[in-house]
Order: C-alpha cells, then structure tokens, then sequence
C-alpha cells in the first residue's frame, strides 16, 4: 500500500517535472528596503496610517457611486416616462370646471333690500336687473350650493356711484347674449379705513385749499 | 543576551526569548529570517507586490502582538506560514470581490478557463522577466487552494507535512491539491514546454 502510494507520487513528480522546473526557476522577490521601518510605523502607530486610513474612508462612498448612479437614473427615467404618460383629456367630453372665484351666491334674502332700492336704481340698471330676474336657470343655480364665495348685503349694493360688473351668473350660465351687471360699493371693496381725529381733519382741510387755490390760480394763468 | 548569540539561536528559541523576556531584538531577527521568504509566498498567492508587502508587514505585527499565541509544540515557520496564509487569503478575497468583473464568477467555483493569451507567443518568449511574468499569471489563473498548496511545495520548498499543517488539512488532500494545481498550470503553460 505504501509502496503503490510512493510510486504514485513519484509518477506524478515526473508527469509534472517541467511545471515544478519552472517553478523552482522563478526569481525570488525580495522585501523593500523600508520594509523594517514600514513595519515598526504599523506596529508604534496601528495598522494603517492617518493618511491612509483618512483616504480609505474617503473612498468608502465610492464603493456605492455605481449603485447609487444607477438608482438615480432609475429615478430619473421613471419621471420622464410618467411625463410623458400623462394622458390628454380631450377637452369636449370633459365637464367644464366650476370657477369658484367668479361665483358670487346671493340667496332670495339677498335680492330682496336689492328689490327695495330698486326705486333709487338709475335706469339703466333697472334694466339689467330686470334682465337677471328673468334668469330661472340662474337662480336656481345658485341655489343648489354649487360653489359659493359669500357677499354680505352691504357688499351688494345696487345704487349709483359704484362699479359695475359682469354678474358671475351670466358666466356659469353661458349666455353671452345677455350680460347681466350689478354694482358694488365703495364700502364693498378692501379698502383700507382710517379715522382721522379732528386736528389731522383740520390739517388734511388746509391742505386740501391750498391745493384747490393752487389749481385754481394756475387755471387763471 | 547579546545580538550575536540571538544570532545562533534557531526559529523557536528566539520566540521564545520574545514571549519570556520580550526581547525586541529576538523578534527583529526573525523578520530579518522571514521577510523574504514570506514576501516571496504572499507575491506569487497575490501577484500584487505592493499588497503582498502590507500583508507580510501584517503578519509581523500579528507576530508582534499576539507572540503568547505561539506554542512551541509546533514549529515556528508553520505558525507564522499559517497567519501570512490567511491574511493572504483575506486579501485576495477581498480583492475579488472588489473586482466589477471576474471571468471565474461565470464557472463553478474551482473551475479555470484556459484563455489563450496571443500577447506572449512562445516564439516571442526571449526574456526571462517576461517568462515569469507568464508563469506567475498562469499562477493566478489556479484556483486558491490549489494556488497555495503548489507555492508552498514548489517555490518555498515546504514538505508535504508541514504544508497540511499550514492550510490545515492532511497530508493526502495537500497532494491532491498540489497535483491539481501542477496539472492546471501545466495546461495553461504548454506553450513555454513547447519551446
């Protein structure tokens, strides 16, 4: 048994002679001339050295970059692609949008001291009244809570010296033919109020001669 | 004890000295007596110079550190093989995994590839350092465990007792091995036979 297992180890010995050959011949390499000094460093000072330890940490990171890179183009490209998905309603089968910002919501109660200064009304504006008033639709519109921005009475006036609108009705109601307007009064809009005591009333009156004879007299040159 | 008796001591008793009276000098005769050879070990398992010197630099530091470790049943030179060994090893696996792209991650785990290598045609080997060259990528082309076994037998000259005794199996498994690693190398370097 030992015999055929020597024999069998020197047969391989000669089948593999050049490789071994060939290996034996191989120069030997030797250690670096710093190779002490290198070696005393590791062992007075740790393992690896400051620079190099502040260089593996550095690096750290990198070891991440292509997988980081890659999700961010993952990222990137499902963006773009959900962009471009977006589908495009065709604008005809689509229910308008209820603009919420010119619906103004008058109940009955609203109308009615509306109805009462209808007498101080200048004539024109009868007319457009009355022309509202023979909008049902409208009304009933408005009634149904659709979506309502709340006037107080004192913000719907309908009297002279005010601004004139389109009424926001005529607009939801599409009918361009007939545009209702109402009025709202100085009283109505964000205006900034300030009380004046009677000292800077007199001082504001001065002021305000001075200049309407300052006019007054350059109207006369 | 002066310089030039630590000089006579063998491998052992000079370990000896280190762990008993932690004499310095002791231990830096025994780099002197190993540097080279283990340089030479750890550069044909890696091929890297530069990671091969840290590697022996780190097994000296082991060396250094945990001298107390070593028991003087077993030879020195099989205790400090073994720690260069397997800090060779750890660096050779860490480099592979850094690899982005390994040809041997497509086979089996010891399965080689024979690529022919059109760079050095054997009518071209003239010089000896582009020889070794060859051999020593060749070398790097066996898988580990066979690697280590054939350095170990064939450029460090280590007996087949003391190679088991290194990587840690018998003797049997480091024949096989070495006749493994002999065979793959002897496929990869037909052409310089050839010659």
């Amino acid at each position: 048994m030992m015999l055929s297992k020597r024999s069998f180890g020197q047969d391989d010995e000669k089948k593999f002679e050049p490789v071994i050959k060939t290996l034996k011949e191989l120069r030997k390499v030797q250690a670096p001339e710093n190779f002490e000094t290198g070696l005393f460093r590791k062992i007075n000072y740790g393992d690896v050295p400051e620079k190099e330890k502040s260089r593996k940490v550095f690096f750290i990171p990198l070891r991440w970059a292509s997988s980081a890179g890659l999700a961010a183009a993952a990222v990137i490209i499902l963006f773009v692609i959900n962009v471009n998905s977006e589908e495009q309603e065709n604008p005809f089968s689509v229910e308008p949008k209820v603009r919420e910002d010119m619906i103004v919501n008058y109940s009955d109660e609203d109308l009615k001291p509306a109805e009462k200064k209808a007498d101080e009304m200048p004539l024109s504006q009868k007319s457009t009244e009355k022309s509202e008033a023979d909008k049902p639709a409208v009304e009933s519109r408005s009634s149904e809570n659709l979506a309502f921005q709340n006037y107080s009475d004192s913000e719907l006036i309908l009297g002279s010296g005010t601004d004139t609108f389109y009424s926001p009705e005529a607009i939801v109601g599409a009918s361009p033919a007939a545009p209702v307007s109402y009025s709202i009064s100085k009283s109505g809009l964000n205006f900034r109020r300030v009380q004046l005591d009677e000292k800077e009333k007199a001082e504001l009156n001065k002021m305000r001669e001075k200049l309407l004879r300052s006019v007054s007299e350059i109207e006369e040159k | 004890m002066t310089s030039e008796n630590l000089n006579e001591l063998t491998d052992e008793e000079l370990i000896l000295e280190f762990q008993k009276n932690n004499t310095e000098k002791a231990f830096e005769i025994l780099v002197q007596r190993y540097k080279n050879p283990l340089i030479n070990f750890v550069f044909r398992f890696l091929g890297d110079y530069e990671a091969c010197v840290d590697v022996v630099q780190d097994t000296m530091v082991k060396v250094f550190r945990y001298k107390d470790n070593y028991s003087s049943v077993a030879k020195f030179s099989t205790w400090i093989y073994t720690i260069a060994g397997n800090l060779a090893k750890t660096e050779y696996q860490r480099r592979k995994r850094r690899r982005f792209f390994s040809i041997s991650s497509y086979g089996e785990e010891h399965e080689t590839y024979d690529i022919p290598d059109e760079q050095y045609r054997p009518d071209i080997i003239t010089d000896s350092g582009i020889k070794d060259e060859i051999i020593q990528k060749a070398l790097q082309k066996v898988s580990a465990a066979y690697r280590e076994a054939v350095i170990l037998r064939d450029v460090q000259d280590l007996s087949y007792e003391e190679i088991a005794e290194i990587i840690g199996v018998n003797v049997g498994t480091v024949k096989s091995r070495i006749n493994r690693g002999r065979a793959q190398l002897q496929k990869m370097l037909k052409h310089i036979y050839k010659e």
